[in-house]
């Protein structure tokens, strides 16, 4: 009986000591990854020099190849690497990038423009066998807008190729006149350095796909930005490196080198932002509230963009019921923007028409919710009833199928959409979910009639806007997802868009977005507002079209 | 012996392989084109048709199953949106998750030797080691992760500590059931231990008894590994924002990126097959006759 019991008694002491050593290692484990950082207020407010930032993003980038880039991620990442002819400001204004100055002819088809000496691109030494004096020059110019306009894999080809004329052999009318003077010619006037700001005209070495392969440019990024791509590891980080060499000569109060982490949950995002981790998250409307939080508790800054960016319901014109005019009208005044903005706090600003209030064409508030589509119950029933008078053979309640992907806002707005429209008029509408790869191939091929789409300019071209609603530019050789097939709209675009004054396309602008709100193209929903944490003394300039201005960031505070 | 195992489980494993392989890969053609989501949208039919050779999208999917593999064996097998070999990525990228895998099987020793103190303190009360049970079995990943992933950037512990902890707690929890009996019956020593010490056995035919004995614990232990610790690894990557292998597929097949979708999952059925092919290699030295 001693015996059992004195086993007893070394079994229990045995079990109690491992245990109590299982706890003390597990704590000193987690004690020893590290303490919890002060994140006070810091007084210093010394000017840093050589830092490194921390920025993130949701996604990867889709390829660094400039003629690939179709996603708003990897154009801002890279427009802090690439420059084209020209390039734009922190307050969106067309500046000289490459080139120093330009003139048009009298006639405003050829363009002449004159660049500016020494320019140097990132390091080239080592590609094997590849001869290039490392310096910019006409040809390289010359051989990346051609590039951007004629290879097979181009997807943005339409930017330039919509409007430069093309030579007897199909070869673009762009040359180099001498070393550092190039002419373009257009088939018709048009307002070129808009669509010279885009990604499409960005400008890398001579034949460097012959020497790079091409594959070449996916992986590697030689450009003449102030910023270098040293690393990339997919749905890990990005590393961004100084290029000292950079023409402007940056000082040094950039950051030297910069990291951007690409976490897709935002809730993820905000923990490494809270842990110190991160300089810069953007907030959505799962982590606003908590941001607001913690902007408050570790001094943080919460700063608020204006978006180029809309937020849609398509139709596609060609599919009844949508192909009635008055339908699409009602279902537009049956929609209380103001009430669906409300639901995501101030995130958004409500969409009455089709351009941002970030754009030159920009009615200004009052006079777009004049002008634009308005709710009123009894208008919508109106049109309705106008839209049923013509119908034959139908019930009196029609049905309609609205389709939308899982994003959270999108949710949100396709239930009171279908709410909204159900309580006024005789209308079911029924959601489909369906993920995001799967909307946009069916939208592509034309066999959704209503769904959910949004757009993000990723440069603040003042024509890209109206671009969606070109006849004949429907997919696959475009992103009129609506087919809306206007041609007056198409004539008005061109001639409104070659008109050499700023405030003559300006005026054109508000009366070709008036034409699309009188033809109810889509419903637009709302505009995005981009809101970024940042950490105490950091400062990092994001424009409306969410790119990060890198080389005009700084830190104040103690270094890092 | 070896030449029963060798006609048995291996060529079963392989064969099983083969046809998730092929699964996997049947499964992946049903994802939306390719080429429109590549594109964003935004190709023209000229681009569309090139960007569907450049992915062999065009050719029929015997031949598109063939390229993978080919491309796979060589090394030369790449990402639709990135010109790195992904050998090379997937090599990194499961460091990081085999980081979190040795997280996850630390914790597990830590919370099974302290579950075993506590089912052992309390083996005469079936009702408690039940409840205790009951919690540790029924907060799922998705509850654990997020109070986890709060907890590490509120008190700056690395993620895959949290990550670990959180994989580990339930499989811990049943290997602990499995050690102590907590039946509350009186435990009479196995058959063989009598047996050994009446003839006077000791050292390894009697270790080589207690494997076998073991057989049902090693068993839980694989098999949590394998559905609680490397499925669910994906899971934690993605909440926790670890940039593992895991995370890399998940995020992949939101973007349609076919190769990197096959070439994760693939690898993953070959860890799992792994797994429990160790599993039966166990099963059949246990059940071997001495």
């Amino acid at each position: 009986m001693k015996k059992v019991l004195k086993r007893k008694t070394v079994i229990h002491r045995v079990s109690t000591a491992v245990c109590i050593i299982s706890i003390i290692i597990l704590s000193l484990f987690c004690y020893g990854c590290g303490s919890q950082e002060n994140n006070e207020n810091k007084k210093n407010t010394e000017i840093v020099t050589d830092w490194t930032l921390n920025d993130s993003i949701a996604s990867n980038p889709t390829g660094f190849d400039p003629i690939q880039i179709v996603d708003a991620t990897t154009l801002n990442i890279l427009s802090n690497c690439y420059e084209g002819l020209v390039i734009y400001d922190l307050q969106g204004n067309i500046v000289p990038g490459l080139a120093k100055k330009w003139n048009v002819s009298e006639n405003r088809l050829e363009w002449t423009f004159y660049l500016k000496p020494n320019v140097k691109f990132h390091p080239l030494d080592d590609i094997n066998g590849f001869k290039h004096s490392g310096i910019v020059s006409a040809v390289d110019v010359v051989y990346s807008l051609k590039r951007a306009i004629t290879s097979p894999i181009s997807f943005n080809s339409w930017w330039l190729g919509d409007i430069v004329e093309r030579q007897e052999d199909g070869d673009p009318a762009i040359w180099a006149v001498d070393k550092l003077t190039v002419k373009v010619m257009l088939k018709n006037p048009y307002a070129l350095l808009n669509r010279l700001i885009s990604v499409a005209g960005w400008i890398y070495p001579e034949n460097i796909i012959e020497a790079l392969g091409e594959d070449g440019l996916k992986g590697r990024v030689i450009g003449t930005g102030p910023y270098q791509l040293s690393s990339f590891m997919p749905d890990d980080k990005i590393k961004l490196s100084r290029w000292d060499r950079y023409r402007m000569n940056m000082t040094a109060t950039a950051p030297k080198d910069i990291f951007i982490s690409i976490i897709s949950d935002p809730v993820a995002s905000l923990e490494f932002f809270r842990a110190g981790n991160l300089d810069v998250v953007e907030l959505d409307l799962t982590t606003l509230g908590a941001g607001k939080i913690l902007a408050e508790k570790q001094k943080a800054q919460l700063k608020w963009v204006a978006v180029n960016h809309l937020e849609y319901l398509s139709f596609n014109i060609d599919k009844p019921p949508f192909d009635d005019v008055d339908l699409r009208a009602a279902l537009n005044m049956s929609i209380d923007r103001n009430k669906l903005a409300g639901l995501f706090e101030e995130m958004v600003t409500p969409a009455f028409g089709f351009t941002p209030p970030t754009s030159l064409g920009f009615m200004g508030v009052d006079a777009i919710i004049e002008k634009g589509f308005h709710y009123n119950s009894e208008d919508a029933k109106l049109k309705f009833s106008q839209f049923a008078a013509r119908q034959k053979n139908t019930s009196d309640k029609i049905t309609i199928k609205l389709v939308y992907d899982g994003e959270t806002m999108a949710e949100f707005a396709a239930q009171f959409v279908k709410d909204a429209v159900e309580k006024i008029l005789p209308v079911s509408v029924e959601l489909q979910k369906i993920t995001w790869p799967e909307l946009l191939q069916k939208s592509f091929a034309g066999e959704l009639a209503f769904h959910r789409l949004w757009w993000l300019i990723t440069s603040p071209a003042e024509d890209v806007y109206l671009q969606f609603y070109m006849p004949g530019k429907t997919p696959p050789a475009g992103l009129n997802m609506a087919r809306y097939n206007n041609k007056d709209f198409s004539n008005n675009y061109m001639d409104v868009f070659g008109k050499a004054s700023q405030d003559d396309r300006r005026k054109g602008m508000m009366k070709l977005e008036a034409q699309l709100i009188k033809d109810a193209v889509a419903i637009p929903l709302w505009h995005k507002k981009a809101v970024y944490i940042m950490q105490n003394g950091v400062n990092l300039p994001t424009g409306s079209t969410l790119r990060h201005f890198y080389a005009q960031s700084s830190k104040t505070g103690n270094s890092n | 012996m070896m030449d029963k195992f060798f006609g048995g489980p291996i060529s079963r494993y392989m064969v099983a392989l083969l046809v998730v392989w092929i699964g996997i890969f049947i499964l992946t053609t049903g994802l939306p084109d390719a080429s429109i989501v590549v594109s964003g949208g935004k190709a023209n039919a000229q681009n569309i048709k090139h960007v569907r050779e450049e992915l062999h999208l065009d050719k029929p999917v015997w031949k598109r199953f063939g390229f993978l593999w080919t491309q796979m064996l060589k090394g030369e097998l790449k990402s639709y949106y990135h010109s790195e070999p992904l050998q090379r990525v997937l090599a990194q990228k499961i460091g990081i998750s085999l980081k979190l895998l040795l997280s996850s099987l630390i914790s597990l020793f830590f919370l099974s030797c302290s579950w075993i103190f506590v089912l052992y303190r309390f083996r005469n009360s079936t009702w408690a080691a039940s409840v205790l049970m009951g919690i540790t079995s029924s907060i799922p990943l998705f509850i654990t992760l997020p109070l986890i992933l709060f907890l590490c950037g509120r008190y700056d512990i690395s993620p895959f500590i949290g990550g670990g902890a959180c994989l580990a707690i339930y499989p811990s929890m049943l290997l602990a059931t499995n050690l102590v009996d907590i039946s509350g019956k009186k435990k009479t020593p196995p058959l063989y231990q009598i047996l050994a010490k009446q003839c006077g056995l000791r050292g390894k035919p009697l270790f080589a008894m207690k494997l076998r004995t073991a057989y049902s614990a090693v068993q839980i232990l694989l098999n949590s590994i394998v559905f609680f610790i490397v499925l669910g690894i994906p899971v934690a990557e993605f909440m926790l924002g670890i940039p593992g292998a895991g995370r890399w597929m998940l995020e992949s097949i939101l973007r349609i990126d076919l190769p990197v979708v096959y070439i994760c999952a693939a690898f993953s059925a070959f860890v799992c097959a792994l797994f429990f092919f160790f599993d039966e290699v166990y099963s059949f030295w246990a059940g071997a006759d001495i």
